[in-house]
């Protein structure tokens, strides 16, 4: 027998031990394959525009992963190799030298290595067709991104998880080898002290997360980012004390009330538990708090991605555009109508005149004092009710101002109502109602349009001011394919008069179907490879809990077995056992969630004021939960397999 | 009233797949009364510990049958096995087995805990065998803050705290000092006056001594059994002829033996 049989029999007998630590090397391997599979696809680059802006992303998406995992796989290592602290131990004692020890992990470590790198690529062979059809499907890609094997692929894998398994075991040899014999043998039988706590840290950590909450939910939009890094700083801080000192406390409290405590049930979970956590609540911090990023990342980017077509529509609500001064219109309507035509694109026209002047804004908002005037295109009624295909009422003394942020970000303060001097004549507004949207495309005219009764129209109108035309192409099929390449090819074929540079600006056209098509490509990838990233990161934190469950489970299976002696029944050990796992399982989970839904709900604050001005904290919140529910699942299910193997282990020498 | 009667046990380990079977036990018989405090001696190897595991139901009989206070423990499985032994079974370990999670107090307490006795019951129990076993003023500390005799006298209390029918002692003294040693061998005998019935495994004659009747088993079989008279001193001598008769070597006269 030489040592890299023990090696193999190392790794044969502790199989239920390193079933779950090969699983998640090889469920990371797989990611990875995958990720550089839809990486170097050679159709990827041709697919779409922006395809190399995404690729950039993808690059150093692949780093996290790549870093990460080496972080991940280290922690695992080192607490895989203290759980055999006494095998080493009785090794050492056999007078086995540091070198033969090294041969022997380093070997174990190629086995399992060998072992998670040829399950990961198997699993990624046999996924990727179905991944890279979910990828095509995400980003609307028109012909699927086909199945392909390439040796490179698969080398770069293995070279780069190789080269990490190789670290690892390096790394995490010294931790065996820097400890004595007599720590080695005895390492499982240093009295556990019971964990003190102090009542105050454990109430300062509950106030800190509170406090975070507190800023994060009420803090307005313009000082969010400056409380951002402070918040993040209190909360985590709160959460590792929380973990540490008030899950103490409570306990302490629990076992206290001695009526409590002296029920079957209570009484051990509650005694175990003061232990397990106190060697638990370091990565079950971390767990909170690495899942809470996971869920407002992940449900950011999902909102976002999911609230496009609302975006888009907000800011073009018109499909392709044209405007400016109606006299030029012939010629590029008929280029307009010819493309729409040669692809196929049912488009209705319609055709809107306005007055565009300057009015006074420190009129409307108080706070200003300049006595500059603001561009203003006013608008009738008609066309309001036209286009947006709802009514309002509207008096004569009343008027709607769309798209008034461009005059007030700070949207807070309310419009005063006054004289509005339009032309020469003033006109007075009892009410004056605003709106976030706009009736024309954002780009050149940009600005701000007052919508008044088309009776006060026509007195405007008589006052013969400067008029900008609009020239509306609207379709149903404004989200297909065809109509992005429509807008491609106007944007590219037609030619706009007055477009010089002494004159840049007589017509102006604005297209939404390509801008929308790039948006979604790209916010498509972004949500992909924000699930792949954080996927990699969720089976990480998983782990983490389980090699901590396992560190100890020498101890725990003597005391099931003490328990079992004293005539408990297996049944009543697993509901125990279940209850105490579940425990330490979720509580970082529901902490996370109560983190991560504070987290959106500061960015929807910041989304309402920036970016997304239609959506609502209720929107982001909701695909918040969405993305929650989905990874409960997900780690539900990981939990029962966990727990699973871990009671078969705990219950392994059962009693005859 | 017989609390525990074995009736021609035997065990045989392996024989399966080829492999040679081992007679660890063959043919032994022997009853327990209520109240007799009884030792089983015998080499290493000798079959001791397998006879105490199928009296414990922790292992089971090849052949024979072992019955305890009027339940035949063969025809028990699982869920009322469980509840056989934390109702009839007392257990006190070489290595204390005490939980290091709980206080002595609850250490103590657990087989009432498992049980499910009533609190007011519960604290009052738990103080009386406290008393009774000269530990009340560590039942509050935690068994790695106590001395090993006091750890394996809490072990005796959770042994006998919910008045089994039978206390199983395996080398109770296995891991003690001798001062600490005959503190528990008082112990027990005083548990032993008040009615409790007592089967001990020993290596150690002087810890022998303390029985009223002793057992000795040579290569699985009963070999033969001593009873105690009025001097213990005596008694000492005679366990010490069995030995030496049975040809066990010194070292396991010893004292302690890890």
């Amino acid at each position: 027998m030489n040592l890299q049989k023990i090696a193999y029999k190392n790794v044969r007998q502790n199989m239920n031990r390193y079933i779950v630590y090969i699983a998640s090397m090889s469920f990371t391997v797989m990611i990875f394959y995958l990720y550089i599979s839809l990486m170097t696809h050679p159709k990827l680059s041709t697919s779409f525009i922006g395809a190399d802006k995404v690729k950039i992303a993808m690059k150093a998406a692949a780093i996290v992963i790549a870093v990460f995992t080496f972080i991940f796989l280290l922690f695992s290592a080192t607490a895989f190799l203290r759980s055999r602290k006494k095998e080493f131990g009785l090794l050492s004692l056999l007078g086995i030298s540091n070198r033969q020890l090294s041969t022997i992990v380093i070997w174990e470590n190629i086995i399992i290595g060998a072992m998670a790198l040829g399950i990961g690529i198997s699993f990624g062979i046999l996924f990727q067709k179905l991944f890279l059809m979910a990828v095509s499907a995400l980003i609307h890609l028109p012909d699927p991104l086909g199945f392909y094997l390439s040796t490179k692929i698969i080398l770069t894998t293995i070279f780069t998880f190789g080269t990490l398994f190789l670290i690892v075991a390096i790394f995490s040899l010294k931790e065996v080898l820097k400890t004595s014999v007599v720590d080695l043998i005895k390492a499982s039988k240093k009295p556990k002290k019971l964990p003190r706590h102090s009542k105050t840290v454990a109430a300062l950590g509950v106030l800190l997360i509170l406090t975070g909450y507190a800023l994060a939910f009420y803090a307005k939009a313009d000082i969010i980012p400056l409380l951002v890094l402070p918040v993040i700083a209190i909360t985590c801080l709160g959460t590792y004390l929380a973990m540490k000192e008030a899950t103490m406390a409570i306990l302490a409290l629990l076992r206290k009330n001695r009526r409590y405590f002296f029920r079957t049930d209570h009484f051990l979970n509650v005694s175990h538990l003061s232990f397990k956590m106190k060697v638990n609540y370091r990565t079950m911090s971390s767990v909170a708090i690495l899942v809470a990023v996971i869920l407002t990342a992940l449900g950011t980017i999902f909102t976002v991605y999911s609230v496009l077509e609302e975006e888009v529509s907000s800011n073009y609500p018109n499909h392709y555009e044209l405007a400016g001064d109606r006299n030029y219109f012939d010629v590029p309507s008929k280029e307009l109508e010819r493309i729409f035509y040669e692809e196929d694109i049912k488009v209705q026209r319609i055709d809107i005149t306005g007055i565009m002047t300057t009015i006074d804004i420190s009129v409307l908002f108080k706070s200003y004092n300049t006595d500059r005037r603001f561009q203003v295109i006013i608008l009738p009624y008609s066309y309001y009710e036209n286009q947006k295909g709802q009514k309002r009422i509207l008096n004569d003394d009343e008027a709607l101002i769309l798209n008034y942020y461009y005059y007030s970000p700070e949207r807070e303060e309310k419009i005063s109502t006054d004289t509005l001097i339009i032309g020469e004549q003033g006109f007075y507004f009892n009410k004056i109602y605003t709106e976030e949207n706009t009736l024309v495309n954002q780009g050149h005219y940009r600005v701000p349009q007052l919508i008044v009764t088309d009776t006060v129209y026509k007195k405007m109108q008589a006052l013969a001011l400067e008029t900008v035309s609009f020239r509306l192409y609207n379709s149903k099929q404004w989200k297909t394919k065809r109509a992005a390449i429509a807008a491609r090819r106007i944007k590219k074929e037609v030619a706009l008069p007055g477009l010089t540079k002494q004159e840049p600006y007589k017509l102006v056209l604005t297209t939404s179907p390509d801008l929308y098509e790039e948006s979604q490509v790209d916010l498509g990838l972004a949500l992909f490879v924000g699930f792949l990233v954080t996927l990699v990161f969720f089976a990480a934190c998983c782990s983490l809990l389980y090699f901590r469950l396992f560190t100890e489970i020498d101890e725990d299976r003597k005391n099931y077995q003490r328990l079992r002696e004293l005539g408990l029944s297996s049944k009543e050990m697993q509901k125990i056992t279940l209850k105490q796992v579940l425990i330490i399982f979720m509580l970082p989970y529901l902490l996370a969630i109560g983190h991560s839904f504070f987290a959106l709900s500061a960015l929807s604050t910041i989304a309402e004021y920036t970016v997304l001005k239609t959506t609502a904290k209720t929107v982001v919140l909701s695909h918040g939960i969405l993305i929650t529910l989905l990874y409960l699942l997900l780690y539900t299910l990981y939990f029962f397999t966990a727990f699973s193997v871990y009671w078969k282990s705990l219950s392994k020498a059962e009693l005859k | 009233m017989v609390i525990l009667e074995a009736t021609r046990l035997g065990k045989i380990y392996g024989g399966k797949a080829g492999k040679p079977a081992t007679q660890a036990l063959e043919n032994v018989s022997f009853s327990l009364k209520k109240g007799e405090f009884v030792g089983i001696m015998g080499p290493s190897g000798s079959g001791k510990t397998t006879l105490l595991n199928l009296i414990s139901t922790i292992d089971r009989p090849t052949t024979g049958k072992v019955i305890i206070n009027n339940q035949d423990i063969s025809a028990l499985k699982g869920e009322q096995l469980a509840s056989f032994r934390r109702k009839e079974l007392g257990f006190i370990f070489q290595d204390f087995n005490l939980l290091d999670t709980l206080t002595i107090e609850e250490n103590i307490a657990l087989p009432l805990v498992i049980g499910k006795v009533p609190y007011k019951v519960l604290t009052k129990k738990v103080s009386e065998v406290a008393k009774a076993l000269g530990i009340s003023e560590v039942l509050p500390k935690y068994p790695y803050e106590v001395s090993g005799g006091e750890q394996q006298r809490a072990a005796a209390a959770r042994a006998i705290v919910h008045d089994p029918a039978l206390i199983l002692a395996d080398e109770p003294t296995g891991n003690l000092d001798s001062k600490s040693s005959k503190d528990l061998m008082e112990a027990l005998k005083g548990l032993n006056l008040n009615q409790s019935t007592i089967l001990m495994v020993t290596h150690d004659p002087f810890v022998a001594s303390y029985c009223q009747r002793i057992l000795f088993i040579h290569d699985g079989k009963l070999y033969t059994q001593i009873q105690s008279g009025d001097n213990r001193q005596a008694f000492f001598q005679q366990i010490l002829d069995v030995l030496s008769m049975l040809g066990g070597s010194v070292s396991e006269l010893t004292k302690n033996r890890l």
